[in-house]
C-alpha cells in the first residue's frame, strides 16, 4: 500500500482561466464572487422573447476576446462552446507561464474538456438548412464544428499539445469530472501537464424549450441584479 | 447565355478568399488549393459553394480532379456555357 502511494505523482493547479456569466477573466470572477454579485441576467436573445423565461447565466461582451484568440477561419469552423474553451484555455496557459516558457515534452502535455451538450446551435441550424436544401448542401464542417471532443482538440491543436486528449460528457458535472480526470492523468503518470476544464453554450431556442419542458428553468420574473 | 471566363474567375477567387480567409490577390489562378492552405474539408466546402453560386452540379469524380484555382475556373466555365 505504501509502495503504491509513493508511485503517485503530486498534482498542482498552476494556472486558471475563466470566461463565465460572472466575468471574462479570473480576477473579475473572483471579485464579483466575493462581493456577492450574481452572474444571472435578463435574457437577451430576441429569439427567446416569447418564452416564459426571463433570466439566464449569460456570458457578456465576449466577442472581442474571442476575436483576439480565435483566428477567423477557425472561428467559422467551430461552434461557440469551442471559442469559449479556447479563450479560457489561453488565459490558463498564460497564467501558468506555459505560453512564454513552453515545456519541452509536448507529448506529456494533454487536454481534457468536459461539455454537456456541445454544438446544439450548429446542429440545429444545419438541420433547418437540410430541410430546405437537402443532403448535398450539408456542410462538411458540421461534425467537427459540433462534437464535444473538439473543444479539447482545438486547445491541443492551437497550443501544439501532443499528449493525451479526452472529453467528458456527464451532464452538469462534466467540467468537474474533467478536472478530476486531468488530476488522475498526472497523478497516475500518463501525463505531466493537463489543460482540464469545461465549456458550454446552449442558450438557444431548441435547448431552452427542452430544458424548460423538463421544468428545469426558473420562471422567476424581474431583474436578477 | 454567355458567361465570360473572367467573371467566373472573379467569382471563384472571391469564394476561395472568403472560405480561406485570405486577400483576393493571394488567390492566384495557378495556385493549388493545397498551396493556399486548404484541407480536404475546405475543398469539399468550396466545391459546394461553386455549385450553389453557379447553379451547377460538380460530380464527386470530377471534383477530385480539380486541384488548382484555374482547373476549377475551367470546369465551372465549361459547365456554365454548356
Amino acid at each position: 500500500m505504501m509502495q503504491e502511494q509513493s508511485n503517485k505523482q503530486r498534482v498542482a493547479i498552476t494556472g486558471i482561466g475563466l470566461i463565465t456569466p460572472l466575468g471574462n477573466d479570473v480576477s473579475s470572477n473572483w471579485n464579483n464572487l466575493i462581493n456577492g454579485k450574481s452572474g444571472i441576467s435578463l435574457l437577451q436573445n430576441p429569439e427567446l422573447a416569447q418564452y416564459p423565461y426571463n433570466i439566464a447565466g449569460q456570458i457578456k461582451d465576449e466577442q472581442e476576446l474571442i476575436d483576439r484568440i480565435v483566428p477567423a477561419n477557425k472561428k467559422r469552423k467551430t461552434a461557440r462552446f469551442i471559442h469559449l474553451a479556447l479563450v479560457a484555455a489561453d488565459q490558463a496557459l498564460q497564467d501558468a507561464g506555459c505560453t512564454a516558457n513552453i515545456p519541452e515534452r509536448r507529448d506529456r502535455f494533454g487536454t481534457c474538456v468536459g461539455v454537456g451538450i456541445g454544438g446544439v446551435d450548429a446542429i440545429t441550424q444545419a438541420s433547418l438548412a437540410f430541410q430546405d436544401t437537402g443532403a448535398r448542401r450539408v456542410s462538411p464542417f458540421l461534425i467537427p464544428k459540433a462534437i464535444i471532443n473538439q473543444a479539447g482538440a482545438h486547445i491541443s491543436m492551437m497550443h501544439n499539445l501532443q499528449g493525451p486528449m479526452s472529453a467528458i460528457v456527464n451532464a452538469c458535472s462534466s467540467s468537474g469530472d474533467a478536472v478530476g480526470f486531468g488530476f488522475r492523468m498526472i497523478r497516475d503518470g500518463y501525463a505531466d501537464y493537463m489543460v482540464a476544464g469545461g465549456t458550454e453554450s446552449c442558450i438557444m431556442p431548441l435547448s431552452v424549450a427542452a430544458f424548460g419542458n423538463m421544468r428545469s428553468l426558473a420562471l422567476w420574473k424581474g431583474d436578477p441584479q | 447565355m454567355a458567361f465570360s471566363k473572367d467573371d467566373t474567375l472573379q467569382k471563384v477567387v472571391n469564394i476561395i478568399s472568403e472560405k480561406l480567409n485570405m486577400p483576393e490577390e493571394n488567390v492566384r489562378a495557378e495556385a493549388s488549393f493545397q498551396d493556399l492552405g486548404a484541407d480536404s474539408l475546405d475543398i469539399v466546402e468550396m466545391i459546394m459553394s461553386f455549385e450553389e453560386t453557379f447553379g451547377i452540379e460538380i460530380k464527386d469524380e470530377d471534383a477530385e480532379k480539380i486541384k488548382t484555382v484555374q482547373e476549377a475556373v475551367d470546369h465551372i466555365h465549361d459547365a456554365r456555357t454548356k
